[in-house]
């Protein structure tokens, strides 16, 4: 951010809003945004186009070590699984499993796609409620962990195990309500009903799987880290009672992700500065709850589970940023001001439920006024912002949006435009293109016209 | 006739105490070698005779007095010597055999009584002490007796067996049997050095020694005084430099002084003795060896020669298992502990640190985080700032605390207290009675009081910066005494973690980590330690593929009396191991060759029983016995003469975790022959949380090996039957 002496402008007369009391305040024009990760905006806008992403190297490393170190410093036996649906392109999933990540996938592309990059199988954790046949006949010959989602699911597997003749370990999921949070019930099984009871006696019956590991996940963009203390303890409990019941040994407690990463939902009201939890008070909460349930086990002369992690969002969200220029403006009836940036929901998913922080990349004059900022499309739908303070734009001026790097690239569509090109900032200060922009050839690579429609 | 099975066994009790006795004279536990000294003795009869009656008598009275211990040969080796003493100087007649055997009964009650109250005051040996007071006392009385006629030892004086040199160092060879022959020396030295060779070399050295200071100061060679006593010259050397020391330059140069010393003592005891008409025999040796183990037991230094005065042993197994334990434990003087904390830190400051570490408190480690070689987050104006600050701060071992503080407010980074320069802290005292201290701790973040006891590994404060802490950090160190910052003692971290040159981390057993070094504790009490646990009576059960063939073989566990865990193999071969701070090491393989059991152990060989975290590889180094690598003869001799006293393989583990309750484990071990290439042996081990060592294979050269666990279980007990469970699906 820079600071700069405020230039001197007319005076000019403007009718008095209440909308603009809020403590935020307005947006100021003197502050601007005008380098991502030591690069101008203005030299990446002209070396490769835009609308850009621009994702840093040094930004998913340092998120994914204090990440790392919150929960190895609290507790002894702590596993990372990086959540593939978050962003898999493959230079951001590299990055993770340099940083000692592993997998966490949801379905046979991304298994693939993992595989691809070179991570072991049994490096993969393989979630998801849509597992076919065919891709489960390769975990299983691969020696991928499984987390089983469904009863149906479960007799697949235990199916394809018996083909194979293996006897294979298995995660089960599970739902449950902590008292925090809106219960997740579709994935998994539920808790209080008995169901996820009986899907580990089933499995413990089973010649075929043998129940290893519990997995839930909470939901997400959880801002209370009393809601994890909870989850850990009824998972701690949950495991104890599985163990008893069906004689198995619980060997990993999967907590899943939903970290909060610095962003701001829709119809929030304070900036996520003051509303998000830093990672150390996820970390406390949940570390203080295993730690007892270790220290509880090892009094018995249990071993004590590995916690695995699936963070997605909280990791990667704050290293992506999106630059993109101002195609048009326009005043609209009822008075306010708009514009038309070059990107829209199409690439920037995340705005239908985000209000991304908005800023300049370079000093702008004039009085800022609440403003519409619309994607590019050619549909109602498109916002990327419904009311922020600007001063007046002009066409070509760069917009720095941000956070971006969670569920966009993964999201995104190619709908009425090409999509962009994601640039990568390393240490080093190069920049490397990690995802060409797309052109005609590539989108319609997969198209096949059939020949009698060839001609008209 | 039919001995009923009673007698059977004391006959062989006493068979076997007999050649015990004999072997046990020259230091050797061998049957065979004591059989080979034996018949030595029968070199003259006479004295061979007077020995084996001595000798019988002693076991007989050992025997019927009921003492305990008798199997180890201590009684029976003294009376022997009584009867063999005076078997070379007297005819046997049934005057002498009286005598003999009254003195042979004095000697095995003269080993009693010295023995047990030698080892009370000093852990000294009784060595051959007994027979000397007894055989000085029957010398003195036989003079008294009139009825005793005196033998001459049939001796070619100017015969040459070997060369003269040679002769004279078998002939003092011969003499601790009282045989002053060279040939029955040479059988004596045959022995020794069937037994050990590094003994062989300190007899021929210590003779050198001690001939050449007895020669040269006496202006001539004296070989006939010389070849009463030149033994003492011999066994001084063995046992200050084999028996009783550790192998080392220092231990044989300390041997050679002693011979010279015994030298000194042979001269002057002949010089006072003779005048009485008394043989020195055994006296400069025992003056001389019990006089230095005493004195070399005051020193107090951890540099060579290392004393085992608890322990005395052939060198080539003292060797090994000192070898052994500083290839794993480095500083055997050490004490070992956990790392204070979780997850991975940095080193602040180590030994003899620039800061504060200076003598007495220079063994002292301050472990912090840092990130991109910042210590803190922002400004680092707030303590919050700091990584490593109100982090858990864990118990490095087990014991009870013995004194807190917590109330002290945590500094502003940069400011130190120095009124309470130790800040909060935690004194936890251990077992063997030394204390250990954490310091800094945050205000208020203790959870143990004074009187708990606390486990290795269980958080017991935060990480703080009170004290003289400038920013947060966790000072530990060993102390002697309870007082706050009495003197330090060298500490390590015993399994942890230490991030090498490459980045990898990799395991240590032991680790002193350095400046700048950056550790991470390894939890002991895991999955794995659960599944490889060998408790006493396990069993389990392989099927073996070598070589195209299929053999069932199986392994058990037992117990030795002296609390030493085995691994028997059903062939014969067995190893010790054990399963401590977070190990499991195998050691000391004895038997006959067994190539599916060498490969087993030395696939598991030093397992660290945590997990390793993240997706990279969890490696470490050990360096077992040459023992376990099958070698040819002509290997083995190339061997002997390379590394004459044994040495180690250089092996090479990895680690990973497979599927769920998996983990695979490979091993590289290689034996670095002279001339030659090296051996290489290629282990895989495929651990699983329910079945264990699940699944070993090797390869080695031409030769393949694959085990598969079939069953595992227990052998049977007293009221408990045995019970095994199939392992395969």
């Amino acid at each position: 951010m820079t600071n700069q002496t405020k230039t001197w402008q007319k005076p000019s007369l403007l009718a008095h809003k209440t909308g603009l009391m809020n403590k935020v305040g307005a947006v100021a024009q003197h502050h601007f945004i005008s380098e991502v990760d030591g690069h101008p905006v203005e030299d990446l806008m002209k070396a490769y186009g835009s609308p850009l992403f621009v994702l840093s190297e040094q930004g998913i490393r340092d998120n994914v070590r204090q990440l790392r170190r919150a929960f190895e410093t609290r507790f002894p036996r702590v596993i990372y699984a990086w959540s593939y649906k978050t962003n898999y392109l493959n230079a951001v999933c590299s990055t993770m499993h340099q940083e000692g990540a592993w997998a966490e996938v949801v379905s046979a592309f991304e298994y693939e796609k993992a595989r691809a990059l070179g991570v072991p199988a049994d490096r993969i954790l393989f979630n998801g409620p849509h597992k076919k046949r065919s891709i489960l006949e390769r975990v299983v010959e691969e020696g991928g962990r499984i987390h089983i989602d469904h009863l149906d699911e479960l007799y697949l597997l235990e199916d394809v195990a018996a083909k194979a003749e293996k006897k294979i370990s298995v995660t089960i999921r599970i739902n449950f309500d902590t008292g925090y949070t809106q219960a997740w019930s579709r994935f998994g099984f539920n808790l209080e009903s008995g169901q996820a009871m009986d899907a580990a006696r089933r499995i413990g019956q089973s010649a075929f799987l043998e129940l290893r590991g519990i997995h839930s996940h909470i939901g997400t963009f959880i801002l209370d880290p009393r809601a994890y203390a909870a989850q850990a303890r009824i998972m701690c409990g949950f495991m104890e009672a599985v163990e008893e019941q069906t004689g198995c040994k619980i060997e990993s407690v999967d907590l899943g992700g939903g970290f909060a990463s610095k962003n701001t939902l829709h119809g929030t009201y304070l900036p996520p500065e003051q509303v998000v939890p830093s990672i150390d008070q996820y970390a406390e909460a949940i570390c203080d709850v295993m730690m007892e349930c270790k220290n509880n086990r090892e009094a018995r002369g249990l071993p004590f589970p590995t916690l695995i992690l699936e963070s997605g969002r909280a990791m990667v969200d704050d290293a992506g940023t999106l630059l993109s220029s101002v195609v048009g403006t326009k005043r609209l009836p009822d008075g306010k001001r708009s514009i038309v940036i070059d990107a829209g929901v199409n690439i920037l998913f995340t705005a239908f439920w985000y209000n991304h922080a908005v800023h300049l990349t370079s000093a702008v004059e004039g009085i800022p006024e609440e403003t519409v900022v619309y994607g590019p499309l050619c549909m109602n739908i498109d916002v990327v912002r419904a009311s922020m303070m600007l001063p007046p734009m002009s066409v070509g001026d760069v917009l720095h949006i941000s956070p971006v790097g969670a569920y966009n690239n993964t999201q995104w569509m190619q709908f009425i435009e090409y999509r962009p090109a994601v640039v990568m900032t390393h240490p080093d200060g190069s920049v490397s293109v990690i995802r060409e922009a797309e052109d005609l050839a590539c989108v319609v690579a997969q198209e096949k016209l059939p020949a009698h429609l060839a001609e008209f | 006739m039919f001995l009923s099975s009673i007698w059977r066994v004391y006959l062989q009790e006493a068979v076997k105490g007999l050649l015990h006795a004999y072997a046990s004279i020259l230091f050797s536990q061998h049957a065979h070698v004591g059989l080979l000294f034996l018949l030595a003795t029968f070199w003259f009869p006479n004295t061979g005779v007077s020995g084996l009656l001595a000798a019988l008598t002693g076991i007989l009275t050992a025997n019927m007095m009921r003492f305990s211990n008798i199997g180890s040969g201590l009684h029976i080796y003294n009376s022997l010597l009584v009867g063999l003493s005076l078997g070379a100087v007297y005819q046997l007649d049934i005057y002498l055999a009286i005598l003999i055997i009254m003195g042979a009964v004095m000697a095995v009650f003269m080993s009693v009584a010295l023995a047990d109250w030698l080892w009370r005051i000093d852990r000294l040996p009784a060595l051959s002490l007994p027979f000397v007071v007894v055989a000085l006392t029957t010398a003195f009385a036989a003079q008294g007796y009139g009825t005793l006629s005196h033998y001459l030892l049939p001796m070619a004086p100017h015969a040459i067996y070997f060369t003269e040199a040679f002769d004279h160092f078998f002939t003092a060879m011969g003499s601790a049997f009282f045989m002053p022959n060279p040939v029955a020396g040479a059988l004596f030295f045959l022995g020794i050095l069937i037994t050990s060779r590094y003994l062989a070399l300190l007899a021929l050295g210590g003779f050198i020694a001690g001939y050449g200071v007895f020669a040269f100061l006496s202006g001539s060679q004296h070989p006939d005084l010389v070849a009463w006593t030149g033994f003492n010259f011999v066994l001084t050397a063995m046992v200050i430099g084999g028996i009783f020391s550790v192998p080392s330059w220092q231990s044989f140069v300390l041997a050679m002084v002693g011979s010279m010393m015994a030298a000194l003592l042979t001269t002057a005891a002949q010089s006072f003795m003779l005048v009485y008409g008394l043989p020195v025999m055994a006296l400069p040796f025992l003056i001389t060896s019990l006089c230095m183990l005493i004195a070399l037991q005051k020193r107090v230094s951890l540099s060579p020669p290392h004393m085992l005065m608890n322990c005395p042993n052939l060198p080539e197994k003292s060797y090994e298992d000192a070898r052994l334990a500083r290839v794993r434990h480095g500083d055997v003087h050490s004490v070992p502990l956990h790392a204070p904390h979780m997850g991975l830190w940095s080193i602040y400051q180590g030994f003899d640190g620039q800061h504060t570490h200076c003598p007495p408190w220079q063994h002292a480690l301050d472990f912090y985080i840092v990130e991109n070689a910042k210590s803190y987050a922002n400004e680092g104006y707030y303590l919050t700032d700091y990584f490593c600050f109100s982090l858990p701060v864990v118990a490095p071992a087990y014991g009870h605390v013995v004194a807190c503080v917590a109330h002290l407010p945590d500094n502003h980074p940069g400011e130190v207290d120095t009124q309470a320069n130790w800040g909060n802290h935690i004194l936890i005292q251990l077992q063997n009675g030394l204390y250990v201290l954490l310091a800094h701790l945050q205000q208020h973040s203790l959870l143990v009081h004074q009187g708990d006891m606390v486990n290795a590994g269980m958080p017991v404060a935060r990480c703080g910066n009170s004290g003289r802490s400038p920013q947060p950090h966790i000072h530990l160190h060993v102390q002697r005494d309870l007082a706050l910052g009495s003197p330090t003692i060298p500490f390590h971290l015993s399994a942890s973690m230490l991030r090498a040159e490459n980045g990898q981390m990799q395991f240590k057993l032991f680790a002193r980590p350095k400046l700048g070094d950056v550790v991470a504790a390894m939890d002991a009490v895991g999955t794995l330690a659960h599944a490889l646990h060998l408790p006493v009576g396990r069993s389990l059960q392989y099927q073996v593929m070598i070589d195209g063939q299929t053999l069932l073989r199986s392994l058990t566990v037992k117990l030795t009396l002296t609390g030493e865990f085995r691994l028997h193999s059903d062939q014969g071969a067995s190893a010790a191991f054990c399963e401590d701070s977070g190990i499991l090491a195998f050691y000391d393989r004895q038997g006959s060759p067994d190539f599916f059991f060498d490969v087993w152990v030395l696939s598991v060989g030093l397992t660290p029983l945590s997990e390793g975290q993240g997706m990279h590889l969890l490696s470490w180094r050990d360096a077992p016995a040459m023992a376990w690598m099958p070698v040819t003869l002509w290997q083995k001799i190339l061997l002997l003469i390379r590394y004459p006293l044994g040495g180690g393989l250089k092996s090479t583990y990895q680690r990973r975790q497979g599927a769920l309750g998996q983990w695979l484990q490979s091993g590289e071990h290689q034996l670095i022959l002279p001339l030659l290439k090296p051996l290489v042996l290629h282990t895989n081990v495929m651990m699983s949380d329910v079945n264990g060592i699940a699944e070993v294979s090797a390869v080695y050269g031409q030769k393949q090996v694959r085990a598969v666990l079939e069953l595992s279980g227990f052998i049977a007990d007293e009221g408990v039957p045995a019970s095994y469970h199939s392992s395969t699906l």
